[in-house]
């Protein structure tokens, strides 16, 4: 550190023409310097430095001596006056700056001791400046101190600051990831997967968008990517690792841009691996950052991902699976061992579940007849069976379900296969069959019987010429005779009727089959009342004769058979006007029967329906009637009034006459 | 003049003796196709009345096993109720004289029938 202490002895500046001793100061402890100018005074003030300055007032009588410039007011002045007057100290003090005064005629002892004053005020000053000197230097050190210490307060605050954003960005970063995965989590598709994945990339402003490759089959991928912040779906004819070493041809052409730079993350999943690709346009500082997040994430990725396409393919295969049973022609239904509708397809029921079968399928309040399902409920075996539903015939098959593996039936598979033609072409095959079977034994048995008949007939009529037409031989000849004949009648008629086909359409009267066709029904009509108004003769049909026998059979059978206990039976013909210009022979069939209920008169013309005991009637004939009467252009109706009157009526179209 | 009816049905065989003995022929019986060929060739009958189908051998088997002169110098009048089968052209075929539908509606008839196809010769 500087100091402005004079060194001992203390130099003293004497401006005087008399030296310090002529002056009566003391010098022996002192550096006197003197001077008999006050401008050389002045110089040597203003280059060294003083203690103090004694100015002899002869020399400078205006105290004309500047002060000196490095202790301005400071510097100890001491004049030597000739005269100390009022006058003169004032203007010594005011002017000079003057601080001691000595009378020149005052004893040695006074002057010095008026230096030393002056000498002690320098040294007290000298003190105080350096007092102040070094209070300022501590001061100014003390506010270093404080300086730095702020300063490193701050730094200390800035990196804890640091440290805390940090921190913090780490823990962000762990809730992002996080939220990240919960996300994931959430995803319900590959696609919605995808837009997590941007999501979660946007905090890198350089990310364009990412895409991704993954196995949708053995052979196939799925690419998704963003067009216009839509994603978008292709598929890849080649395995994601294939796709791996083209992705800067592949990707262009697929979204029909060309592409930035591209970041590729492998997500291993079993069975085989997807390919996520981010487009960026970050340097490679900021691309390695991404990187590292990728790798962060890829992980969390790589579960979502896999769980998405274990569902996408379970849904996938319940989808095939819903589709195919949703398509099958015949209907299926699973119902629960109250044979409640679990489960059905759009054939057994356009509705939505719920409900019994046989009220949803069948239409009906009770269990069908005939069904299977009980059957299989109690024994656990698959049963198939026969089922009338809505007018048509159904093979029904019912498969056991065990879902516990074993134990119980917990459900029942019910396919029904509508046999309703198949059968129909069956039983008219049989039917045809038993005709012509009928139509061979009949021949057969019309030869038999025609050969002993002829013999009978012939041998009565030789007889006959015998004897006398008046005797009673005769006649009994004659009985003998048209016996004969009217068997033989009979075994014709029998031969036109059970003819199988292949007859040719001929003019005949209504009157004429009804007539042919009552022999045959002697039995049937034996109990009941009879009444035939046939009035129908006048006009002919064309038909294939043996055929409308047939069906006129059919309908007196039928009308027998309403009336067990008896009834009347009335047979009418007539010819009718309907409409007026339009003539037509109609044939009515009445009985006093049971009548049909109203509830059955729709299904009364549909194939197999059958009021008959199971064995005894086909449910063939008023269909096969019917087909009959219409291949002769021909109608066939009825009406009935159950336990009154039942009437069926053909008509058809009479010829001209 | 020789008859032989040969026919299964003993009715039949006798009304048609009856009714054509009365006219004065000589008539024969067979009551199959194998006793009826023995008969054929034993007798060589002026016209045979022959049925269709018989047991064992049928009219038109007969008629195969006949020797061929035998055949040509005998009228043949065929009898059947199938009628349908032993159509007119099928008479031409086998050669055959006529054919008699079965049942008959009145022998006398057929009697005349056969009386006018002897009375050809």
């Amino acid at each position: 550190m500087e100091s402005f202490q004079q060194p001992e002895p203390l130099r003293v500046l004497l401006l005087s023409e008399s030296t310090a001793e002529e002056l009566g100061f003391a010098t022996s402890h002192l550096d006197f310097e003197r001077s008999a100018s006050v401008e050389e005074g002045a110089a040597l003030l203003k280059n060294e430095s003083f203690a103090a300055v004694i100015l002899d007032s002869r020399l400078d009588p205006g105290l004309k001596l500047p002060q000196s410039p490095d202790f301005p007011g400071s510097l100890v002045r001491m004049v030597v006056a000739d005269q100390v007057d009022f006058d003169f100290l004032r203007q010594a003090i005011n002017k000079g700056g003057i601080f001691r005064v000595v009378d020149r005629s005052e004893s040695p002892q006074r002057k010095m001791s008026a230096l030393e004053d002056c000498l002690n005020e320098y040294r007290q000053d000298r003190e105080r400046v350096e007092l102040v000197r070094q209070s300022s230097r501590q001061n100014r050190e003390l506010e270093e101190l404080t300086l730095s210490l702020e300063k490193r307060v701050q730094e200390r605050t800035r990196s804890i600051q640091a440290a805390k954003e940090q921190e913090e960005e780490r823990l962000n970063r762990i809730r992002r990831l996080v939220r990240f995965i919960k996300n994931l989590a959430m995803c319900s598709s590959v696609e919605d997967l995808v837009l997590q994945i941007r999501n979660d990339l946007r905090p890198f402003h350089q990310v364009v968008a990412p895409a991704l490759i993954f196995p949708t089959g053995s052979e196939e991928s799925g690419l998704l990517f963003f067009a216009k912040s839509r994603v978008v779906l292709r598929s890849l004819p080649f395995r994601a690792e294939a796709a791996e070493d083209q992705l800067s041809t592949l990707l262009p052409n697929q979204m029909g841009r060309p592409c930035a730079k591209l970041l590729k993350l492998r997500l291993e999943l079993s069975p085989r691996p997807s390919l996520l690709i981010v487009e960026h346009t970050a340097p490679f500082k900021d691309a390695k950052l991404i990187e590292t997040h990728l790798s962060e994430v890829r992980r969390p990725l790589e579960m979502a991902l896999e769980r998405l396409l274990l569902e996408l393919s379970n849904n996938y295969h319940s989808f095939r699976w819903e589709r195919t049973f949703d398509n099958l022609k015949e209907p299926i239904s699973i119902i629960d061992r109250e044979m409640r509708i679990l489960r059905s397809n759009r054939t057994f029921s356009a509705s939505a579940e719920g409900g019994y079968c046989y009220q949803v399928f069948a239409q009906r309040d009770r269990v069908c007849d005939g069904c299977p399902v009980a059957d299989v409920v109690a024994t656990g075996e698959a049963r198939k069976a026969t089922v009338n539903i809505r007018g048509r015939s159904f093979l029904v098959q019912s498969f056991p379900i065990q879902l516990a593996g074993e134990g119980p039936v917990t459900n029942v598979v019910t396919l029904y296969e509508d046999i309703t033609e198949q059968r129909e072409l069956r039983r008219k095959v049989l039917q045809s069959e038993k005709m012509s079977a009928i139509g061979l034994l009949a021949n057969n048995i019309a030869h038999e019987l025609n050969n002993p008949l002829t013999g009978l007939r012939a041998l009565a009529q030789v007889l006959m010429k015998r004897v006398s037409e008046k005797g009673p031989q005769y006649a009994d000849l004659l009985e003998i005779e048209r016996a004969a004949s009217r068997s033989q009648a009979i075994i014709r008629n029998l031969l036109e009727f059970t003819k199988s086909g292949g007859q040719s359409l001929r003019s005949i009267t209504m009157d004429e089959v009804v007539e042919k066709t009552f022999p045959f029904l002697k039995s049937v009509v034996r109990n009941l009342r009879i009444e035939t108004s046939l009035s129908g003769s006048s006009r002919r049909v064309r038909v294939e004769p043996n055929l409308l026998q047939q069906v006129i059979f059919n309908l007196i059978n039928n009308a027998c058979q309403a009336m067990p206990k008896g009834g009347k039976l009335t047979v009418r013909s007539r010819v009718i006007e309907d409409p007026p210009g339009t003539e037509w022979v109609q044939l009515d069939v009445e009985d006093t029967g049971v009548g049909i209920p109203t509830s059955e008169h729709d299904k009364i013309f549909q194939p197999f329906y059958t009021t008959k005991e199971e064995g005894h009637g086909t449910g063939l004939g008023l269909n096969l009637s019917r087909e009959i009467i219409e291949k002769f252009k021909g109608r066939i109706f009825f009406t009935s009034d159950p336990g009154r009157l039942t009437c069926f009526s053909i008509q058809l179209p009479a010829e001209k006459p | 003049m020789n008859l032989l009816i040969i026919d299964d049905e003993p009715l039949v065989r006798r009304s048609l003796h009856r009714v054509l003995q009365s006219e004065g022929w000589n008539i024969h019986e067979a009551q199959d196709g194998s006793e009826g060929l023995k008969e054929w060739v034993r007798l060589e009958p002026d016209l045979v009345l022959l049925d269709v189908l018989m047991p064992g051998l049928s009219g038109p088997q007969v008629l195969e096993q006949l020797p061929e002169p035998l055949r040509r110098k005998t009228k043949v009048v065929m009898m059947s109720a199938f009628t349908g089968e032993w159509s007119q052209s099928k008479t031409e075929e086998l050669g055959v004289n006529a054919f008699i539908p079965k049942p008959f509606e009145d022998i006398f008839a057929i009697a005349q029938q056969i009386k006018g196809i002897i009375g050809t010769v």
